[in-house]
């Protein structure tokens, strides 16, 4: 553990990741205290100052109604890390169960676990959750459902193909030799096996979360205004391009940290870990 | 007790494939006596490693196994146990050591962690701090000095004979009635085979575990067991003491197997025709007064 963090602080690439992944964390968590205008993540009208290019009062300038930039990109940070982190710790579990009982049990568990798994896989991910959103309100919690249910397919496909090479590991004959329970073997002798794996994935799919997130919102399928989000936030700003680029390039690039930050440090794990995705 | 803690009546196993039954062994029967080594000999493919596997019960819940016949355990047809009863007899009773000792251990936890997980296995609640001085006890009888340096180290980070004889402990520590050792030690040079074994040797001696030994290795068969059964494509060949096998092998399988082992004075290996018709003779059985027992 200790050498993996040295290993990662040495290493140019993934030390960016990690600063980039501090950055975006930090300005989440505090928010409340950087933002110059905090208020300006509601429903806060300032036409006086609208639609203004980036200066000294608004580092990354205004809105089209005069909210701060800045301060409501801040704000979307907090949302995409709170969607990432609910998304993955359901997705997460789930897949990863399915996974294991499908490649240990084998027979026509597995037929029916990986099928359904496989079903899920075969529609493209944006347009399964596109439609969840379409039936369901466009709301945080419902954004939230609707990537979950596209995520944990991806865990129990990469938990079965390691579970099915683990298996005929001796130390898993050993356990069944010494009488261990099926679901001692799955998850006090695989699963510690597959951590390598699991923490990698996860880390490369914080980002990619976020960025689908973003897609969703916009689209308009995901967190509706005034609630700020990164999303939305381009998709507004996109019609009044190239003259308002402010309103595109700051939340656009502010995906760009977050995504690159978390790909980064996950390419470092995957080497360092050695976890084959 | 009983007086045979193994007894393995008529068994027969195939494997159910899309290719139709592959019959894998044609009714074999074999008896492990209380405190006797038996040896099981035979080339590879030939159904050691599957009997042993049979007797754990680790076949019977395979799809597409078909097994017959009776395999009992101190007087008890482990096929009228249930599965938790099976369980419990497994680890306890009876224990297993395989071929590569490096494997054999999870990889993610270290050994003392592993050997609590085995003594918990004897039923009573152990705690870690006690399973750490039973482990520790038992490392020092395989000569493992600095135990506690062992158990607090992950498999990979010891050496190959070092895991053996952590294997062996472990297999041991619950003071089984039966070992099974499957071709031990064949990952291992043989200099640390030869270490490793005179261990399990000395160690199944002082704790009086009857040990079925699957080898295909005669010259170290004819070292450790006391009875010895030849086996070819399913069928036993040739039963009875090792000393007499070795002194006067019958079975054509068993005088072709003999005339097999390479020679250290070289030569070569010597040339030997694959004759089957002759391999597949009738079963000879030496005379029971040459048995020790």
């Amino acid at each position: 553990m200790r050498r993996t963090i040295a290993i990662i602080l040495a290493r140019p690439l993934s030390l960016l990741g990690v600063i980039l992944i501090a950055f975006v964390v930090l300005s989440a968590v505090l928010a409340d205290f950087i933002a110059p205008f905090p208020t300006h993540r509601g429903t806060v009208v300032d036409f006086a100052n609208f639609n203004q290019p980036p200066g000294w009062r608004n580092i990354m300038g205004t809105d089209l109604v005069g909210r701060d930039l800045f301060s409501r990109i801040l704000y979307a940070y907090r949302i995409s890390l709170v969607l990432g982190v609910v998304v993955l710790s359901i997705a997460m579990p789930v897949g990863v169960t399915i996974g294991l009982i499908a490649g240990y049990a084998g027979g026509w568990i597995r037929f029916v676990l990986m099928r359904t798994t496989d079903v899920f896989l075969s529609i493209p991910p944006l347009v399964l959750a596109m439609s969840i959103m379409g039936v369901l309100e466009p709301t945080l919690a419902n954004g939230m459902i609707a990537v979950t249910a596209m995520w944990w397919p991806w865990y129990s496909r990469l938990i079965y193909n390691i579970t099915l090479a683990e298996k005929e590991e001796g130390y898993v004959l050993a356990a069944e030799v010494i009488g261990a329970s099926r679901i001692h073997i799955m998850f006090r002798e695989i699963l510690p096996n597959c951590f390598p794996a699991i923490i990698t994935k996860m880390t490369l799919d914080f980002g990619f979360v976020i960025l689908i997130a973003s897609s969703l919102s916009f689209l308009g399928l995901g967190v509706q205004p005034p609630t700020p989000d990164l999303g939305s936030m381009v998709a507004e700003g996109a019609n009044y391009l190239p003259d308002s680029w402010w309103l595109t390039i700051f939340p656009g690039l502010a995906i760009l940290v977050a995504v690159f930050g978390f790909n980064l440090l996950g390419d470092a794990l995957r080497d360092i870990l050695g976890a084959d995705l | 007790m009983s007086a045979h803690t193994l007894e393995i009546r008529n068994l027969r196993l195939g494997f159910k494939g899309y290719s139709g039954l592959t019959e894998v062994l044609h009714g074999i029967s074999l008896s492990v006596a209380p405190e006797e080594r038996v040896g099981l000999v035979g080339e590879s493919g030939s159904g050691k490693s599957v009997t042993a596997r049979a007797v754990l019960g680790l076949l019977q819940t395979l799809r597409g196994t078909r097994i017959s016949g009776q395999i009992s355990f101190d007087g008890t047809d482990l096929a009228s146990l249930s599965t938790s009863e099976r369980q419990r007899l497994r680890g306890n009773q009876i224990s297993m050591i395989f071929q590569d000792p490096v494997s054999s251990l999870n990889p993610v936890y270290r050994i003392g962690t592993q050997f609590h997980e085995v003594l918990k296995r004897a039923g009573d609640g152990i705690s870690f701090a006690n399973a750490l001085e039973r482990a520790e006890a038992i490392l020092s009888e395989v000569y493992i000095a600095d135990a506690a340096r062992v158990l607090d180290s992950f498999p990979f980070q010891l050496s190959g004979g070092m895991n053996q004889r952590v294997m062996i402990a472990m297999a041991l520590v619950n003071e089984p009635q039966l070992l099974i050792a499957d071709e031990p030690g064949t990952a291992l040079d043989v200099t640390v085979q030869d270490q490793t074994l005179r261990l399990m040797h000395q160690l199944v001696e002082k704790h009086r575990t009857s040990v079925l030994f699957i080898s295909h290795n005669l010259g170290i068969v004819r070292e450790f067991t006391d009875r010895l059964y030849v086996i070819y494509k399913g069928r036993i060949v040739e039963e009875g003491s090792t000393d007499a096998i070795f002194a006067n092998p019958s079975h054509p399988y068993t005088r072709a197997l003999l005339a097999a082992v390479p020679r250290i004075t070289g030569g070569a290996l010597p040339e030997l025709a694959e004759d089957t018709v002759a391999f597949g003779a009738p079963k000879i059985v030496h005379s029971l007064a040459a048995q020790p027992s």
